[in-house]
């Protein structure tokens, strides 16, 4: 009885020890179910970027096909614009306004 | 009870010398094997292409950008040999090109037998787990792809070039094929020139997955970043480009001319605004046309420049002070003799004692003639070459040739006369408006650009107007832009030029050499000229070859020339300066 009284530090030795290890074990499952957690995140976001390049990618080619020169063109005259076919210049009548106001 | 002894140490000592054996086998010679396929397991290697750089006009319009495309491939293992045969049939329809897949009847069949044939000689190649049966599928036709429901087939992103502005500028840009390596590769025009800023960089990332095939954190991760092609912004105005396309179409087919091209330049920074060239190819398809197009006739045909000529060997002339616009011809009463040649004039009317300025007004070539002995052999050839006649201007598209100058001693008497109304020497047309752009500018000698920015993600870099050398004194500039003036105000183009305007110009006819002589049908015709004359905003060369409506200049390149003049006037703003 005085033998198992002699050695209450190596007792709280062994459970602190033993202590230490079950947190650490807890530690671990908990950081690596945090880590395998992020890791899905992290390709989610990756998909969600390539997503998001894809679709601006696919909207520049739009606003491309919708700017060409050929499509304006199309467009202008389906709401009936057409080619001027004569030119008038008022360059010219503008410099007699300016010489009268003198 | 030794021998027992001596027997288990025998047969513990020979299997452990076993156990050592294998594990040598294991750890040494296995161990590379071993460390990769553990690799493997756990890291997974992505290779990312770098998107190629697009290429934008002056208004940062993409002339060429890129769309998104699929690269369709099968794992032979996954697909069973008796079902082969079957999926071949469902799969070629859709792997036929765009233009084949509208043929039809018996044309049809034979190119999809071909298809068949083709896939099936892919899946006999032994020992492959991997096959790539076709590039640059589009998303419409990878969704059509899917809906077959193939097991053993699957698709890896790429990209293809896209042009909005479908074949506009084709010789200018040029087109990104496979090179024998199979990968992306610039060819001709632009993307032959620039091809290195271009490409980009191929990037790498190396990251450990756990079982789920997720990204671990804190795992190894190593990432060689990919660098995507720089841009490269274009002093092309798109509009001018259309302007010149529209109006060289119109010309070829009311001259009923072989083949044609239009320069503009802004003549005081060697700026190209447009470069139309036809006939002309789709980039996108350019595998469906002949070979022969792919080069861009402005920079890469030559050709005896004719009466255009004339104008540079006039300034030579006035720069060296051996005539004035004033002098008068001594020789022009009738045609010349020239050793066993006879020189004539275009029309054989003869000018006597015409003035310098009469003489580029008529397009004389005994006027010519006389010029060019006043100048003499040594400073016509000093000239031509100050001029860039028989160099590369150094503009930034790949397959630009020239056509060296003889030697200055194998120049003989008749050369001389000849050189001076553009015969027996060849040109390209970018040489041609290069040189008279230093008489527009004010005498000097620039190098042609279109680029004008390369944009990187980190950097741009702005291409600043390159002068090569003063060729002209600016007196002299401006009495030759007075009397190419009057050439186009007295010439025999005078008809089509738009009134009020100060246009400088000169017309060219050129017979077509062929094999040692000249044929008697065939010409070029050509016109250089720019506006308005006191601060040129623009230089325009037309070129066209074989014009079968009438074989003069001042009939076909002169009045093209004209009405695409007229349209800059408008698009630029500019009014006329006389009423």
């Amino acid at each position: 009885m005085k033998e198992k009284n002699k050695n209450p530090k190596s007792t709280k030795l062994t459970f602190i020890f033993i202590l230490l290890m079950v947190i650490l074990a807890i530690l671990q499952i908990v950081f690596a179910n945090q880590e395998a957690n992020a890791g899905r995140t992290l390709q989610r976001l990756e998909q969600e970027i390539a997503h998001l390049e894809t679709e601006n990618k696919l909207l520049e080619i739009t606003i491309a096909s919708q700017g060409s020169l050929e499509s304006l063109k199309e467009k202008a005259e389906k709401l009936g614009f057409n080619q001027g076919q004569s030119i008038l210049n008022l360059s010219k009548q503008k410099e007699v306004v300016l010489n009268f106001q003198r | 009870m030794k021998d027992r002894i001596f027997a288990l140490f025998i047969i513990f000592s020979l299997a452990s010398f076993l156990l050592v054996i294998r594990l040598f086998y294991w750890q040494v010679i296995k161990a590379a094997e071993l460390t990769a396929l553990a690799t493997n397991q756990r890291e997974s290697v992505i290779k990312i292409l770098p998107s190629r750089g697009k290429i934008l006009t002056s208004d940062n319009f993409p002339l060429v950008s890129n769309q998104k495309a699929f690269l369709l491939f099968a794992n032979p293992l996954k697909i069973p040999s008796e079902k082969r045969e079957k999926i071949f049939e469902e799969l070629s329809p859709l792997l036929l090109e765009e233009r084949e897949a509208t043929f039809s009847g018996e044309e049809r069949e034979e190119i999809l037998k071909k298809e068949i044939k083709k896939l099936k000689e892919l899946f006999d190649i032994p020992n492959k787990v991997w096959l790539p049966l076709k590039h640059k599928i589009s998303l419409e036709k990878k969704l059509e792809i899917e809906k077959l429901a193939i097991d053993g087939l699957g698709f890896e992103e790429e990209e293809v070039r896209f042009y909005p502005e479908a074949s506009m500028a084709a010789h200018l840009l040029g087109f990104v094929g496979a090179n024998l390596t199979g990968e992306a590769t610039g060819y001709f025009g632009l993307e032959g020139y620039y091809d290195l800023e271009l490409k980009g960089k191929k990037g790498v990332i190396i990251e450990e997955k756990d079982a789920g095939n997720f990204p671990i954190i804190g795992g190894f991760f190593n990432q060689e970043k990919v660098k995507n092609g720089k841009d490269l912004v274009l002093h092309l105005d798109r509009s001018i480009q259309l302007i010149a396309e529209q109006e060289l179409k119109k010309g070829i087919n009311k001259y009923g001319a072989k083949s044609g091209y239009i320069i503009i330049m802004e003549p005081f920074s060697g700026a190209i605004l447009a470069l139309a060239s036809f006939p002309a190819y789709h980039p996108a398809e350019f595998l469906n046309y002949e070979e022969t197009l792919y080069k861009n006739p402005a920079i890469a045909e030559l050709y005896e420049p004719g009466s255009t000529f004339k104008i540079l060997v006039m300034a030579a002339a006035l720069n060296e002070a051996v005539i004035t616009p004033q002098t008068r011809c001594e020789i022009c009463e009738g045609p010349y003799k020239i050793d066993k040649y006879l020189i004539k004039t275009w029309n054989e009317k003869y000018y006597p004692d015409q003035t310098m300025v009469e003489v580029l007004e008529h397009s004389d070539n005994v006027g010519m003639v006389f010029v060019s002995q006043k100048l003499g052999k040594g400073k016509l050839i000093d000239y031509l070459k100050r001029f860039g006649i028989g160099e590369k201007t150094g503009i930034d598209l790949q397959e630009e040739v020239a056509f060296p100058l003889k030697e200055p001693e194998d120049w003989n008497e008749v050369d001389l006369a000849t050189a001076s109304f553009g015969q027996g020497l060849a040109v390209t047309g970018i040489q041609m408006a290069r040189a008279v752009a230093a008489i527009a500018n004010g005498g000097n000698l620039l190098e042609p650009h279109l680029v004008h920015k390369i944009v990187g993600e980190d950097k741009t870099l702005e291409v600043k107007p390159k002068t090569i050398r003063k060729v002209l004194k600016e007196k002299t500039t401006q009495e030759l832009k007075q009397m190419m003036m009057s050439a186009v105000d007295n010439g025999e183009a005078k008809w089509a030029k738009p009134k009020g305007y100060k246009i400088a110009g000169k017309t060219g006819t050129a017979q077509v050499p062929v094999a040692g002589h000249y044929d008697k049908e065939k010409t070029i015709a050509s016109f250089v000229g720019f506006a308005p004359v006191d601060q040129p905003k623009f230089l325009v060369l037309v070129y066209l070859r074989e014009p079968t409506s009438s074989p003069w200049a001042s009939e076909t390149a002169a009045p093209l020339f004209f009405n695409v003049v007229r349209r800059l006037f408008l698009y630029l703003d500019l009014s006329p300066e006389e009423p």
